[in-house]
């Protein structure tokens, strides 16, 4: 296994920012794990394409909670859907077990209980069910769509963020 | 030439782009999509009926939600506990099946079971609920498989019991390494009644397995003694009951039976849990480990099997003045939840006599002291949500 002799890895984000992270934090990245474990020489610095500098921030951030157990603290209330959903991925592409189930539990967590309707523009996702299809399979689903606490249903028009 | 094979890599494995590198190649999506992959990990972590309403999104997931290998991830995600009961009020009227959340005693469910005779629960495992009835004077014992979270129901073969015979004990568990589902049930000799009614020495035992139309006859008990509990805790492949062999000496160990060899183990109760009681002790499940709460002290079984593997987890202690407890004579804890919420089954003197406890459902907020109990109308059995569907639970070809 190719090892530097330090214990901090360089990992250039993709808007170019170098961090040098402890080596235990490199650790829980599968992903930049499994780089160091292939690479026959001694790499400098490991690229991370799909990763930003204000991801890494905020893996950083997670990374310091998580060691001092203070895990619960962390926060994604401030990021907006999409810049969660971004987050979600650049954590995805690095193979981050922990931090992973943390951000899709969020993601879940603003998804509860939205409409059919919200769900589909959060997911960039078109009905594909013809007019009738669609009013059958509702149908049959009809008791789940009834209860104190569900959102109504929105029209396909008006959606709200 | 290394660092050039990276870089391919990352750019096929992860086709979505962040507002900065849109703007910077000019692509088609203006949001960031998530593969497949993704989207299942974050419905899997939705509640049961709104993945039910989100079968409306498209052809997809439809599919997806519909798919067992969804339901088993969902499953194994799921933390959302329901309680059912029994309302068999009227003997001749028809039975309603109530289902409540843990945090109200007003139902969120009521199904009428379409039932002549008198309806009972069988087991409970993976979210669904194993059903049975008396067929009223005769030999037949209907068994209906109901998972609550999403309404479906499934009618299993009848199980004849013999003559003088009566239902005892049973159980319904999920066999692993046949990716099956079972039900057992024990039926013992009506005229031993002068002990009790669950003595089972001589004893006959069934067992369904789903996908097949009959019930085999399997060996019986080979061990003797009283079921302290009629209905079975399905614990990794197996189902279990706490059997009392000597009532003055405290004397219990559990019964188990495999579903895979279909074969008998008795599991040992921890020595030092102090002095049993019939009345305070039992046999629940807790993070898929056997669980044995004597009193108020709750032990999980860490290795399954294993004696030694025993541990005294915690001690439950609740408030017994308040409106709830303080009227009752025996109270004790027959479920953990998660969120520090407990299951109380309790009774006053006369209701101890005649059988008829109820439920309460407890939880201490500990940081600030306050108490929440939450009574309801009859003793229920608890059940996990679950998208499993009874039809789709064998995977037997017929």
């Amino acid at each position: 296994m190719a090892s530097s002799s330090s214990n901090l890895i360089s990992l250039k984000t993709s808007d170019g920012t170098v961090f040098k992270v402890e080596r235990a934090l490199a650790k829980t990245m599968k992903t930049v794990q499994a780089i160091i474990e292939e690479a026959d020489a001694n790499i400098y610095m490991i690229p991370i394409h799909n990763v930003f500098s204000h991801h890494m921030d905020m893996i950083i951030d997670y990374y310091k909670l998580s060691v001092a157990g203070k895990s619960k603290e962390f926060s994604v209330e401030k990021l907006d859907n999409d810049e969660l959903k971004d987050f979600l991925l650049a954590v995805h592409y690095l193979n981050m077990e922990d931090l992973f189930e943390v951000l899709t539990q969020a993601v879940a967590d603003r998804l509860e209980k939205k409409s059919v309707g919200y769900v589909r523009k959060y997911f960039g996702i078109e009905n594909d069910f013809t007019p009738e299809e669609y009013a059958a399979i509702r149908k049959k689903n009809d008791w789940a769509f009834k209860g104190d606490d569900i959102e109504p249903e929105e029209d396909e028009e008006k959606q709200e963020e | 030439m290394k660092s050039i094979q990276i870089r391919i890599f990352s750019v096929v494995c992860s086709p979505s782009l962040s507002t900065n590198r849109r703007n910077l190649i000019g692509t088609l999506t203006s949001l960031p999509t998530l593969p497949l992959d993704l989207i299942i990990e974050i419905l899997s972590r939705l509640p049961v009926k709104q993945l039910l309403q989100l079968r409306c999104v498209c052809k997809l997931w439809k599919s997806l939600i519909s798919d067992s290998k969804f339901a088993k991830k969902h499953l194994h995600l799921s933390t959302t506990y329901t309680l059912h009961g029994i309302d068999n009020q009227n003997y001749y009227s028809k039975h309603v099946l109530k289902s409540y959340s843990l945090n109200s005693s007003v139902s969120i469910a009521q199904i009428h079971l379409p039932s002549n005779g008198y309806v009972r629960f069988l087991g409970s495992c993976n979210g669904v609920l194993c059903l049975g009835e008396e067929e009223d004077g005769g030999d037949l014992f209907l068994v209906r498989l109901w998972n609550p979270s999403i309404r479906k129901f499934k009618e299993l073969p009848p199980v004849r019991k013999p003559h003088s015979y009566h239902l005892g004990m049973s159980g319904f568990g999920y066999n692993p390494i046949s990716d099956n589902y079972k039900v057992v049930v024990v039926l013992l000799p009506s005229d031993n009644v002068e002990d009790n009614g669950n003595y089972f020495s001589e004893n006959e035992v069934k067992v369904h397995t789903l996908g097949t139309d009959s019930w085999k006859s399997v060996s019986v008990f080979p061990f003797a003694g009283v079921f302290v509990q009629q209905l079975g805790q399905y614990v990794s492949g197996t189902i279990n009951w706490l059997v009392c062999t000597d009532i003055m000496q405290g004397q219990y160990f559990i019964a188990s039976v495999d579903l895979g060899k279909e074969s008998y183990q008795k599991v040992l109760l921890p020595d030092d849990s102090g002095e049993v009681d019939n009345y305070i002790l039992r046999l629940s499940v807790f993070r898929d480990c056997l669980c044995l709460i004597f009193g108020e002290d709750v032990w999980v079984m860490k290795e399954y099997g294993n004696k030694e593997s025993w541990i005294k987890l915690f001690t439950i202690s609740y408030v017994r003045d308040h409106h709830c407890t303080s009227s009752c004579y025996i109270i004790h804890p027959t479920y953990i939840f998660e969120d520090d919420r407990v299951l109380l089954s309790c009774g006053s003197y006369r209701e101890c006599i005649d059988g008829t406890w109820k439920h309460i459902s407890y939880r201490c907020n500990c940081k600030n002291g306050t108490s929440k109990f939450i009574e309801f109308e009859h003793m229920l059995e608890v059940c996990i949500e679950s998208l499993i569907s009874p039809c789709h639970l064998s995977n037997a070809r017929m």
